[in-house]
């Protein structure tokens, strides 16, 4: 197998093989935690950290890790990651933490980690494993924070908790502010902001491809 | 069977490394966690008895601003409990007192109830004549993240800001859809429930109509006592 070079990991983790548009991983999370910005942009950190260090030490005892037992050992290292990240939450941000809430332990479930860890840190050296770790999160996280960006403006008229909505549509004239689209806070909002940005996203790609040929 | 021991013996001993790993994270930061718990619940304290640091009041606070958290100085924050909260127990329970110029002005409790994933803890807090609320904060709970954790933020706490109960034991509080004006403008023993979060606002709304009833029963009996075990 072509073992690839650290920029083409980035750009296939970013892009190409995106966890989420490509691949359709970790759709839980994203549906849950993206009606905020901030609470967007810490679960991405958690998720970043947690897959990268996951991916460091599993690539590093990959070699000694007994076949039938990897899926276990696997779980062990990300649950021990996710923990580390609860508990550095809880002690450096606490308000944070109180945020996200249960969703932190629930990193342990999101797909990516696992896939990630077993389609390439367990057959890959270290550095490239941790870096395909960062930029697998990273991917995740990009999206991610594109969809709260929009979920949070139309849903709340606000951006990282400041009103953005209200005094623009004074501005252009409305009086009564920002009419708040309740369904965008809601789980039906994600799904559509999912579905429009996968298709956006691909259609672009497609594009791209026809143009090359 | 050499490879089922390697096996047996390799997963004891990455369980026992990673269990090391955790321990150790766990001892380094677990007082740092406390002490984060104990100024948490001494800011929800003061923030249900309506008292913040100097310069800032309830409506200085932007309420769309999502933060719940209001930053005190760490000196200021002990001064100000110190000099204005006292505790007591009644009937193996917990009374917080506010008191303001050597005399009582009010009284706080946790309260807790269910939510939609689970438990919700809060501290409430009323005034001297137990007609209205002071203020309500919320030290714990498990709701969904940008739907029924809302509940922590200011915009829906301020709700709670001078909520009448005055006729409580006939007339509970309610709940509505949409409130126009807030109690601190109109008193009146509503508050609006928090969007696409229904079942966690009424969570909270069940949590205080069942807990104050017998608070406020044990605060109006002892009132009294409270004064002479405080000497105020």
């Amino acid at each position: 197998m072509k073992v690839k070079s650290i920029g083409e990991i980035i750009i296939d983790d970013l892009w190409r093989d995106n966890p989420v548009i490509v691949q359709i991983l970790g759709i839980c999370s994203t549906l849950a935690v993206t009606n905020m910005f901030l609470n967007t942009l810490i679960m991405g950190l958690g998720l970043t950290f947690v897959t990268a260090f996951s991916a460091l030490v599993l690539s590093l005892i990959r070699n000694i890790v007994p076949s039938r037992i990897r899926m276990i050992v696997q779980t062990l290292i990300i649950s021990s990651f996710v923990v580390i990240v609860d508990i550095i939450l809880k002690a450096y941000v606490p308000n944070i933490s109180r945020a996200l809430g249960p969703y932190v332990g629930l990193i342990i479930t999101n797909c990516i980690i696992m896939g990630r860890l077993e389609a390439f840190a367990s057959s890959n050296k270290p550095l490239l494993s941790f870096v395909d770790g960062i930029f697998s999160g990273l991917g995740y996280t990009w999206i991610l924070l594109v969809i709260a960006f929009f979920r949070e403006l139309l849903g709340f008229g606000t951006i990282l908790g400041i009103r953005v909505m209200d005094p623009l549509m004074q501005w252009l004239g409305y009086s009564d502010g920002w009419v708040q689209w309740s369904i965008m806070i809601m789980a039906p909002g994600g799904f559509f902001m999912l579905a429009s940005l996968i298709w956006i996203l691909n259609n672009h790609k497609l594009k791209q491809l026809n143009n090359r040929r | 069977m050499k490879k089922a021991l390697y096996t047996i013996f390799f997963m004891v001993a990455i369980t026992i490394f990673f269990i090391t790993i955790l321990a150790i994270t766990n001892e380094l930061s677990s007082k740092k966690i406390e002490d984060n718990y104990k100024i948490q619940v001494m800011k929800s304290i003061l923030y249900a008895f309506n008292l913040y640091p100097v310069g800032l009041s309830d409506d200085k606070i932007d309420a769309d601003i999502v933060s719940q958290d209001i930053s005190w100085d760490k000196d200021e924050l002990f001064k100000v409990y110190n000099e204005k909260i006292r505790e007591v127990e009644l009937a193996n329970k917990k009374i917080f007192v506010y008191i303001e110029n050597g005399k009582a002005a009010g009284y706080g409790f946790y309260i807790s109830g269910k939510g939609l994933w689970g438990e919700i803890q809060a501290f409430c807090a009323v005034n001297f004549q137990l007609s209205h609320l002071l203020g309500l904060d919320f030290l714990k709970q498990s709701e969904t993240p940008g739907l029924g954790a809302r509940i922590t933020e200011h915009w829906f706490k301020r709700y709670f800001r001078n909520l009448d109960i005055s006729n409580f034991s006939e007339k509970k509080i309610e709940m509505v859809r949409k409130k126009e004006k807030l109690n601190t403008e109109v008193s009146a023993n509503t508050f609006e429930a928090v969007t696409g979060a229904t079942l966690t606002s009424r969570g909270v709304l069940n949590m205080l109509n069942n807990e104050l009833k017998d608070y406020l029963k044990l605060i109006k009996e002892n009132k009294g006592k409270i004064s002479k075990e405080l000497s105020l």
